[in-house]
């Protein structure tokens, strides 16, 4: 276990657990803060909605203090919420785009570029078509840079279905992008 | 020999650098003698590359900010239930004030037994007006004829799902659809449909 998951695993000592401790709880949002608003500053457009999300997970991080085990480190069991969360969030506005309600269309051609050069703003649009499960994965391994073990453990699954669903979202994303007409040639 | 499909598999580890020194080695061998291979894995490459380079733009006081507007929130929080926690006793005390104001009017006034009346038309008047039994408030019918008497039942049925789904408050909703969290979107597109019909 690294240095900084010891310090973080102290801040949550059972007497601290038991009984809310505004400083440990101030402390633990500020150490992981940085992590959890990137990775849904990449999952969604605005800033706005990285910092609800981002609010909405150390809310229930704060609600289900006394439910830790401490069988994981308390970084990889507030990742664990985030991505819950954020999985959800992303499940709910599909579901509302299907249901027709809302302006965007998932299946229109709005996003076809022709002959576009690959930069991030294009590749978190083809990001966005890929099922919540295979942004997640892509999200933490690519842009976080977590190992898979972190990842499967955050994803509660096994390192190996974890490296498969990172091989299956990566080629997925590379159809996507050529369907928008991205090109690596300036690569 | 592996065949093409099967080191398209492999290259998005390889890629990543995830994968072992035997099947790297493998694959570095295949990509010296296919090009398609070659231009795919140069493609994920530059994808990953993109990828690695982005970093997220923070103000240095969003810490600090994040702190300060949970903890408000979390204050809110706990006031609401310390107030809840007051009301308890408090509705507890005047429900039994009202009981035996009532029982004493009945009892030793008889013209309480008109007044009694009186409260009882005004009941039976809100029961059939604007509130229910239970005293809720009804939809009026100016709300309902506002112009979108024609909704179908299917447009009736996606505003209501519209509606759950769109609800962080029902908490419900996120175990169906962390559920669904692996489907493509055909199959999830199958399941909200299905969702539409059932889950009312």
């Amino acid at each position: 276990m690294s240095k900084g998951s010891e310090k973080e695993k102290d801040n949550l000592k059972p007497d601290n657990v038991r009984q809310y401790n505004a400083d440990s709880f101030n402390r633990l949002v500020l150490e992981n803060q940085e992590k959890i608003y990137s990775l849904f500053r990449r999952m969604v457009s605005s800033h706005d909605e990285a910092d609800d999300l981002t609010q909405e997970t150390f809310i229930k991080v704060y609600k289900n203090l006394s439910k830790f085990r401490r069988e994981s480190a308390p970084f990889t069991w507030i990742y664990r919420i985030a991505v819950n969360t954020g999985i959800n969030y992303l499940r709910r506005q599909k579901a509302r785009q299907y249901i027709g309600l809302d302006s965007v269309d998932l299946k229109s051609g709005d996003d076809v570029i022709y002959d576009s050069e690959l930069t991030n703003s294009l590749l978190q649009k083809a990001i966005k078509k890929l099922s919540s499960k295979q942004q997640m994965v892509i999200i933490l391994r690519s842009y976080q840079g977590l190992p898979f073990k972190e990842v499967a453990n955050i994803m509660d699954s096994t390192e190996n279905a974890a490296k498969v669903n990172f091989s299956h979202a990566l080629k997925n994303l590379k159809s996507v992008l050529e369907n928008m007409g991205v090109s690596y040639e300036s690569m | 020999m592996k065949a093409c499909k099967d080191y398209e598999d492999l290259l998005p580890l390889y890629v990543s650098g995830d994968l072992s020194s035997t099947d790297h080695n493998k694959v570095n061998e295949h990509l010296k003698e296919c090009k398609e291979c070659r231009d795919y894995q140069l493609s994920l490459s530059a994808i990953t590359a993109v990828m690695e380079r982005d970093v997220v733009e923070m103000s240095p006081s969003y810490g600090a900010e994040l702190v300060v507007a949970l903890n408000r929130r979390l204050d809110r929080r706990s006031t609401w239930q310390k107030r809840l926690l007051w009301t308890i006793p408090a509705f507890a005390t005047a429900m039994a004030v009202v009981v035996i104001t009532v029982i004493s009017l009945i009892k030793t006034e008889p013209a309480g037994n008109q007044w009694i009346a009186e409260m009882d038309r005004e009941r039976d008047y809100l029961n059939f007006t604007d509130a229910g039994y239970f005293g809720e408030i009804l939809v009026n019918d100016s709300d309902i004829s506002n112009g979108d008497t024609d909704l179908s039942t299917d447009d009736l049925y996606r505003g209501a799902v519209y509606h759950i789904v769109g609800n962080p408050q029902i908490s419900d909703v996120d175990s169906y659809l962390l559920a669904t969290a692996n489907l493509d979107d055909e199959d999830f597109e199958k399941v909200i449909e299905q969702l539409k019909y059932e889950i009312l």
